[in-house]
């Protein structure tokens, strides 16, 4: 017998009590793991989106929002002319409500910059040119407009041909509907307009950050971020990441003091078998590690139970109308040891107090308890 | 699995025979003035108690309910700690000893009235938790914790849990668990108070043979005459003193009652 098989009998010995513990701090980790899941796979779809589009900048008004402010199109002509940028594109980004599905992301494109490139056609076509009212939709929006080339899209108040299906290589780019810039500015009455540059940089001489500054200078109101960096400095993304965590924080806490409760019931009932212990000449420490240890496990239990309740939250979610083509949740080894991190910290400090409690027990008194 | 032991079930495995005629000068328990008082002094357990114990002596402690025999165990057994007065261990004061804890799992071995075995552990389990703080390995601490219920007569109970052995059987478990850190002192808190009369003849039988064969110094509170008869010297409390301190042999035959 050891001091772990020792503990997991305490824990078998109410097995209805150990289970609900196990369920209420398991819903709380299955929380973290959904809801981080999901603020981190926010960042990786965008960002897998510029790594798609091959963009190194992205420059947008400094004024914040999840979908930036728009600003003259003129500063994308400003920008092509720093030192160390290759190309820039001027960018109208949407999220607008098409036909059945409630918001999907329209992307409006200079006609003629890199942004098309990157687009591979599956099927029909790209438009002829900048003027020709048609769109083109990723692959996962077209699934969930249900169209296909030369069926017809309404969008706002006018109706489109779908031109082509095309694979953008990410998610948020698969997901979108994709017009020539100048359609996309009239549709929504934003003519001259863009809200972001994709910029691209020379490859060998181009320092991201000195390019950026320079860009600034260039473009007054705006600010220029790395492109794998976009979504964690925007306003919007660290909202909604606040908002996560301070959901995550209060779903561990109500666990945690489940946990605390179910230790402290555990140790006043077997007050008893502590004096016994101490008095067969267990130190202290050795009781305060068997506490500890039997609140670890459980935690450790809920962790498991958290991450697998958690991981499929997550793939429900990831089928659901309004995620589809926008985020696709970020299921990493990070977020699963954060999430077995956190409940063994959650053990560690729900068990600390009653384990401080049973190293004061007389044993004297407590084995004369009945 | 625990390998086929070869001790004989009459003879206890824990430590080196004791040699035939043992020294039993040495002074192990000295008592100076020893007190205990609870709920802020208004009750007073034990009034200024004095004795010494010697290593190898059978000492039964008699008395009626609330006379202190129990509170006067639980100091020896470094269970609790008098609010005045001295107790030294082999010379050594034991209110300076830095972790009484240690000095119970080294030195001393407890056998309660309740059994007071862990219900959630068989047997063998049960007997191998006093080995925890002793630094010996898992399989050490099960292959002794096997040999010393072989020596109880407990062999085919090993898997048992408590709630699924006899009175009797459970006490001969809490006596294996008892002798499981090889105890200097045997402390017994009226070991046959839950048994009836005839387990009550073997469990004093095995305890007396554990004493006789270790040269343990076995302390024993019982409110039994008849127990008490068995010691080497039986001392007589009340009111949380001592009133009477003499051989067994000397006791009044009247107090002398039969347990078979």
């Amino acid at each position: 017998m050891t001091l772990f098989q020792l503990t997991l009998k305490n824990l078998r010995r109410r097995r209805t009590r150990t289970l609900l513990t196990i369920m209420g701090i398991g819903l709380g980790i299955g929380a973290v793991v959904a809801l981080l899941g999901l603020a981190w796979g926010l960042e990786d779809s965008w960002s897998d989106a510029y790594k798609a589009r091959k963009t190194d900048l992205v420059v947008r008004r400094s004024a914040g929002g999840l979908i930036a402010q728009p600003f003259s199109e003129e500063i994308t002509t400003r920008v092509r002319k720093v030192p160390g940028v290759a190309a820039a594109a001027g960018l109208l980004t949407e999220v607008l409500s098409i036909e059945k599905v409630p918001m999907m992301v329209v992307s409006g494109r200079e006609w003629g910059s890199f942004l098309w490139d990157t687009l591979k056609v599956v099927e029909g076509r790209l438009p002829k040119d900048a003027s020709e009212r048609g769109v083109v939709l990723g692959t996962l929006a077209a699934e969930m407009l249900e169209k296909k080339p030369g069926d017809k899209l309404g969008l706002e108040i006018d109706e489109f041909e779908v031109l082509g299906i095309v694979d953008g290589g990410a998610v948020v780019e698969n997901g979108s509907v994709i017009v020539a810039l100048p359609i996309l500015q009239e549709m929504v009455l934003k003519e001259g307009d863009i809200n972001f540059v994709n910029v691209r940089l020379n490859d060998h001489d181009a320092d991201p950050h000195t390019v950026a500054k320079l860009i600034e200078k260039q473009a007054p109101g705006c600010r220029v971020d790395i492109a794998s960096e976009v979504l964690s400095q925007n306003d919007g993304v660290k909202t909604f990441q606040a908002m996560n965590w301070g959901t995550s924080i209060i779903a561990i806490l109500v666990g945690a003091f489940g946990v605390m409760n179910t230790m402290f019931m555990s140790v006043f009932e077997r007050t008893r078998e502590i004096g016994i212990l101490l008095a067969l000449g267990w130190k202290r420490s050795r009781i305060l590690r068997m506490i500890l240890l039997e609140s670890v496990s459980l935690c450790l239990a809920a962790g498991i139970v958290g991450v697998l309740a958690g991981l499929v939250m997550l793939k429900i979610l990831e089928f659901m109308p309004w995620m589809q083509g926008r985020i696709e949740p970020a299921v990493s080894w990070q977020l699963i040891s954060l999430a077995l991190g956190l409940a063994v910290a959650v053990g560690l400090g729900s068990g600390l107090y009653p384990a401080l409690h049973c190293t004061r027990i007389n044993p004297s008194l407590a084995i004369r308890q009945l | 699995m625990l390998p086929k032991l070869a001790v004989p079930a009459n003879r206890l495995p824990l430590m080196p025979d004791a040699p035939a005629d043992p020294p039993r000068s040495e002074v192990v328990f000295s008592l100076q003035d020893v007190r205990r008082e609870f709920d802020d002094g208004h009750v007073l357990a034990l009034r200024g108690v004095n004795l010494e114990i010697r290593a190898g002596e059978f000492v039964a402690i008699i008395g009626g309910s609330g006379s202190g025999k129990s509170t006067l165990l639980s100091l020896l057994g470094a269970l609790d700690t008098p609010s005045s007065g001295s107790i030294r261990f082999q010379g050594k004061e034991m209110s300076e000893m830095p972790d009484l804890g240690e000095f119970r799992a080294r030195h001393v071995g407890f056998v309660f009235q309740s059994f007071l075995l862990l219900p959630t552990l068989t047997a063998l389990e049960n007997v191998q938790v006093p080995m925890f703080e002793l630094g010996w390995s898992r399989a050490e601490r099960q292959r002794r914790a096997g040999e010393l219920l072989q020596a109880v007569g407990m062999e085919h109970r090993l898997d048992h849990m408590p709630d699924k052995l006899s009175g009797g059987e459970r006490q001969r478990v809490a006596i294996a668990r008892s002798l499981a850190n090889e105890p200097d002192i045997l402390l017994a808190d009226e070991p046959t108070g839950n048994l009836d009369s005839q387990n009550s003849v073997q469990i004093m039988d095995l305890l007396c043979r554990v004493q006789r064969e270790k040269n343990t110094t076995m302390i024993l509170v019982t409110h039994d005459p008849s127990i008490a008869r068995l010691a080497d010297r039986v001392i007589t409390m009340k009111d949380g003193q001592v009133i009477a301190d003499q051989p067994a042999d000397r006791m009044a035959p009247s107090s002398a009652g039969s347990i078979s």
